[in-house]
């Protein structure tokens, strides 16, 4: 896994597609919303969409034992936080899927399925193309403005050098 | 995540504590195999000091009921806060697990 600090509202990082990178994943990502002191919801969201989300391409999104390289970028700006994904899996638009099952009987409830649900009700908003075999997936997450950086930044969301 | 056992008169107390996302869901099948391997039949889950679960610690905690159903056994949580209860929500486990406040009035209940 590597990580590119381009400019220190943005988050870089490239990973390869196993689940064991996890961990780094996150101790990256911990320490970047630290730093932007992000507050526990956001951190919550960022994390839970990570997760979530590079767990389904890990899981399904090859057919081949390759490695894959998997782009994620964090972008904090004033307001709002930037969460990022590009693979190059099969593709697959998270916001056309079907609501899953939540039948409150116990014993109908299927295991799994829940993921890009609790996604979709924990972000503000994704957005999803596929341009030139890849997956792009965008989710912004809501900031309360008393925790905005004194100096707006002036990137333009989510790409990364080399992206 | 770190996993508390704790032997009660009429079952286990079971307290996890941390992150329950996609590795960690994967200690808490194995420490619930071994626990329902070993005989154990009532299982109170205490939430209390979760601060994540992911829909992989859901998909566990689902699994891990069924299983215990198998042996006529009960698994009732207590404890759920913050993002944990959110995420219990959202996906609606909160209405299909019996679900108490504390640790005390789940075990109450076995």
């Amino acid at each position: 896994m590597t990580t590119t600090p381009p400019d220190p509202g943005r988050l870089c990082i490239t990973m390869c597609n196993a689940l064991n990178e996890l961990p780094r994943l996150n101790q990256s990502v911990q320490s970047f919303l630290q730093q932007h002191e992000a507050p526990p919801p956001a951190v919550f969201a960022a994390n839970l969409a990570l997760e979530e989300m590079i767990t389904n391409i890990i899981k399904y999104g090859y057919d081949d034992s390759l490695s894959h390289d998997i782009r994620i970028t964090l972008t904090r700006e004033p307001g709002r936080l930037t969460v990022r994904i590009e693979d190059d899996g099969h593709e697959f638009n998270p916001l056309s899927q079907p609501p899953p099952d939540t039948s409150p009987q116990i014993e109908k409830r299927k295991i799994g399925g829940l993921g890009i649900h609790l996604v979709r009700r924990t972000v503000d908003a994704m957005w999803y193309r596929r341009r030139e075999g890849r997956n792009l997936l965008e989710m912004i997450i809501r900031l309360p403005s008393d925790t905005e950086p004194a100096a707006p930044s002036t990137s333009n969301a989510g790409s990364c050098p080399g992206t | 995540m770190d996993i508390e056992i704790i032997r009660k008169d009429n079952g286990l107390l079971v307290n996890i504590k941390g992150r329950m996302d996609a590795l960690m869901a994967v200690e808490f099948d194995r420490a619930f195999d071994k626990l329902i391997q070993e005989g154990g039949k009532n299982f109170v889950l205490d939430m209390s000091e979760l601060n994540y679960v992911s829909s992989a610690g859901l998909r566990s905690v689902l699994a891990t009921y069924k299983k215990i159903k198998g042996t006529s056994g009960k698994l009732l949580l207590c404890g759920l806060g913050g993002v944990v209860k959110e995420v219990f929500d959202i996906s609606g486990f909160a209405s299909i697990f019996q679900v108490f406040d504390t640790a005390e009035a789940a075990l109450a209940n076995l």
